[in-house]
């Protein structure tokens, strides 16, 4: 586990393993620097209206990442100390997709990346919580668009399997081994392969996004392609049509 | 013309390779050749062998950067290049002391986020300008 509480320490207040502490130190540091080099660059020198422009993006987009890896962490914390606080109701996926679709989408078009959205024939709904869904396909698609080869698609789909729902996101570059498939949902089970620089990772996001799909009473499985992966979000339909 | 002194910087982070290379080379006296990783960087020996000085994170994608520097001490053209290591491990964290980072041939080791650009050319400056290493 992640955030065991020391042996040798007493009180109430949980903390983090060593080597856990510094793995998420160094991810962290990693667009604290950038926004730090950059911000003293802007103060220091006389850019002209294209720099500043590209110098101020970069700072924005590296302190998204920068909160994105925080919510990672607090997610993994409140999943190990059980403070998750769920309010399951019938959700209308493609709002959720849409949200996270437009949320992630700088992100995609740095890799030249396009996401597109399919979702249910009929106004179908599911029973899911808002918030807990929407870290799902975020961390679900923060890590498509890490592992995807520039100028493809990623494809958020919400379609019935079965008599449940399926909020698949797939994925084309070089899909996952087997061997990298035993680490994949482990806490801090990072794959060693490159990323793109603004990548960084805390380990934690597929471990959070199948422990909170668990916590919604649903599982999330991983299909294999040649050509990539797929991520299936398995959840309960809800009998209530969506209005939207 | 004025011969540049050729340091390689060795950083996956594309934007902070950037932004180091901007600064290195507004003084005029630097040609910054880039690599992304060991691999990419060990690929041309002969260009190393040019080499006035490199610039090295030691978290890289394939061979980390103390593969790197083992590599770079086992060859004899290259094993007194001076290394300045730029990383986001502190030096504590790391836990080697200095008698072994400088056996790696390691001159100067900087805590990246402590680093600005500006001090990272005073630095370099300093090591390559004020010590006259370059012939």
């Amino acid at each position: 586990m992640g955030f065991n509480m020391d042996a040798n320490n007493t009180g109430a207040t949980p903390h983090i393993s060593q080597q856990m502490f510094a793995s998420m130190a160094h991810e962290l540091k990693s667009p604290l620097t950038l926004i730090s080099g950059l911000s003293s660059e802007l103060q220091q020198k006389n850019l002209n209206i294209q720099q500043y422009a590209k110098y101020a993006e970069r700072i924005q987009f590296s302190s998204d990442r920068l909160l994105g890896l925080v919510d990672s962490i607090l997610q993994g914390y409140r999943l190990d100390q059980n403070m998750l606080e769920l309010n399951l109701e019938p959700i209308c996926p493609k709002v959720v997709m849409e949200e996270v679709a437009h949320e992630m989408s700088p992100h995609a078009r740095r890799q030249a990346q396009l996401i597109s959205i399919k979702s249910f024939k009929k106004k179908q709904t599911i029973i899911a919580d808002k918030h807990c869904l929407h870290a799902v396909l975020f961390n679900l698609l923060d890590n498509a668009i890490k592992y995807s080869n520039p100028e493809t698609t990623i494809e958020l789909e919400a379609r019935l399997r079965c008599g449940v729902a399926q909020l698949a996101v797939k994925d084309y570059g070089r899909g996952i081994t087997k061997a990298e498939l035993k680490k994949l949902f482990c806490e801090f089970g990072k794959i060693k392969r490159p990323v793109p620089n603004w990548a960084s990772s805390t380990g934690l996001g597929l471990y959070v996004a199948r422990q909170l799909t668990e916590a919604m009473n649903g599982h999330l499985d991983l299909a294999r392609r040649k050509d990539g992966s797929s991520f299936l979000v398995n959840l309960q339909l809800s009998t209530q049509l969506s209005l939207f | 013309m004025k011969q540049l002194i050729n340091i390689l910087l060795v950083e996956d982070d594309l934007w902070l390779a950037e932004l180091y290379i901007e600064a290195l080379q507004s003084n005029g006296n630097y040609r910054i050749h880039h690599a992304r990783d060991a691999e990419e960087a060990l690929e041309n020996l002969d260009a190393l062998k040019k080499l006035n000085l490199i610039i090295l994170d030691m978290f890289l994608p394939g061979h980390n950067g103390l593969e790197f520097l083992h590599e770079i001490a086992s060859y004899q053209d290259t094993k007194d290049i001076p290394i300045i290591l730029l990383t986001t491990i502190s030096k504590i964290e790391f836990g080697i002391d200095d008698e072994r980072w400088r056996a790696y041939g390691v001159t100067k080791y900087l805590h990246k986020p402590d680093t600005k650009p500006y001090q990272l050319v005073s630095v370099v400056d300093e090591l390559l300008l004020n010590t006259k290493m370059v012939n």
